[in-house]
């Protein structure tokens, strides 16, 4: 499907803007630079969200946080090796990745757990990072419900992806 | 996010303190920046890219073509936002670079549906119920096809590395659903409790 979606999406732009006459360059040039400013709009946020994760990291708070939760991880019906996932998860997406290789490791990429770590990782997102980039960024401080629903939202994943990776 | 920072600072803090690692939490911390800084350069690419796809696309006129299936229910979903037509383009790009798994395609466009939201709903620093539940589906939005997971997969050797496809897509839908609904309760609990 990946193979496609770029190919087929690219001509029915340049198709289109031929057609209707627009001009795409300008367009575009305009667009590139909205682009570049949100890039630099949102690395002060960044930075502060990488420190802590980093910090928290090497003083061992992140392994005494999947410590914690691997008691309530087992009730949910997941292995062990995916408590630094389901912990990394909603912080950065590279850090659990990171994690998602260490079960492909440990388990091998064919094992229960394995599928289930992809799967939770394809079905959840970076819940603390997009608050804090899409918030933050334009200055909304309080963000109320949103993130206790998206931490809903992910546990709601983390039992979905257990139970469907024991059915498929 | 503030009370989240703090939270986590001092945590780090005090298992540096409890664990001997003091000397090391400086390095960290600039590590941690460093990569900040590294993710933004590798963004800017990205952005401007993707950015520039999108207005190149928003002068065609391509997204109301994308935008028709999904108007009904964001209609339900963003009745202010809806009514206009710069928030409505930002939030279809949006919601439609995440589905088709273009995380960085996603951004730009969310954020400026996030900007344009806090003019119409003249906003000063709290989320609206339209923000909150914005972020929530853009966060828990169903992916047609996990391709980073899928591709790491295969790198590490899998002997059918697609084969979690179907179980995220139907996992995806489940959050989607769990998040619009807490979304939905949580705003309604919060304005009368």
């Amino acid at each position: 499907m990946g193979k496609f979606i770029v190919p087929a999406l690219l001509l029915a732009l340049v198709g289109c803007g031929a057609l209707r006459g627009v001009k795409l360059y300008d367009a575009f040039v305009e667009g590139a630079w909205e682009g570049l400013r949100t890039a630099a709009r949102i690395l002060p946020y960044l930075l502060g969200a990488l420190v802590a994760v980093e910090m928290m990291k090497i003083s061992g708070a992140m392994d005494v946080l999947s410590a914690l939760l691997r008691t309530p991880l087992k009730w949910l019906g997941l292995d062990s090796s995916l408590s630094a996932l389901v912990v990394l998860r909603p912080f950065s997406g590279s850090a659990a990745l990171a994690a998602l290789q260490d079960v492909f490791i440990q388990t091998g990429p064919d094992s229960p757990a394995a599928r289930t770590a992809c799967v939770l990782m394809g079905s959840t997102e970076t819940v603390v990072y997009t608050i804090s980039v899409y918030f933050s960024s334009q200055g909304i401080t309080k963000s109320r419900h949103t993130l206790p629903a998206a931490l809903i939202s992910m546990l709601a994943g983390i039992v979905a992806a257990s139970l469907l990776c024991r059915v498929m | 996010m503030n009370t989240i920072w703090i939270i986590l600072l001092a945590a780090s803090a005090v298992c540096a303190i409890v664990f001997g690692k003091g000397e090391a939490l400086g390095g960290a911390a600039l590590a941690g920046a460093a990569r900040a800084v590294e993710t933004v350069l590798g963004l800017c690419a990205a952005f401007a890219l993707w950015s520039g796809v999108l207005k190149a696309a928003q002068a065609c006129g391509v997204q109301r073509l994308l935008s028709r299936p999904l108007a009904p229910l964001l209609k339900k979903l963003f009745p202010t936002a809806f009514a206009d037509e710069e928030a409505r383009q930002a939030i279809t790009a949006n919601l439609a670079a995440n589905m088709l798994g273009l995380g960085n395609a996603a951004t730009p466009a969310g954020i400026a549906a996030i900007a344009r939201m806090k003019t119409l709903e003249n906003s000063a620093g709290t989320a609206t119920d339209e923000m909150c539940m914005f972020l929530v589906l853009n966060m828990s939005s169903v992916q047609l096809f996990p391709a980073t997971v899928v591709a790491l997969r295969a790198a590490a050797g899998s002997a059918s590395p697609a084969d979690i496809a179907l179980p995220a897509l139907l996992a995806t839908v489940v959050t989607t659903i769990f998040g619009i609904t807490a979304t939905w309760v949580l705003a309604r609990v919060r304005r009368h409790g």
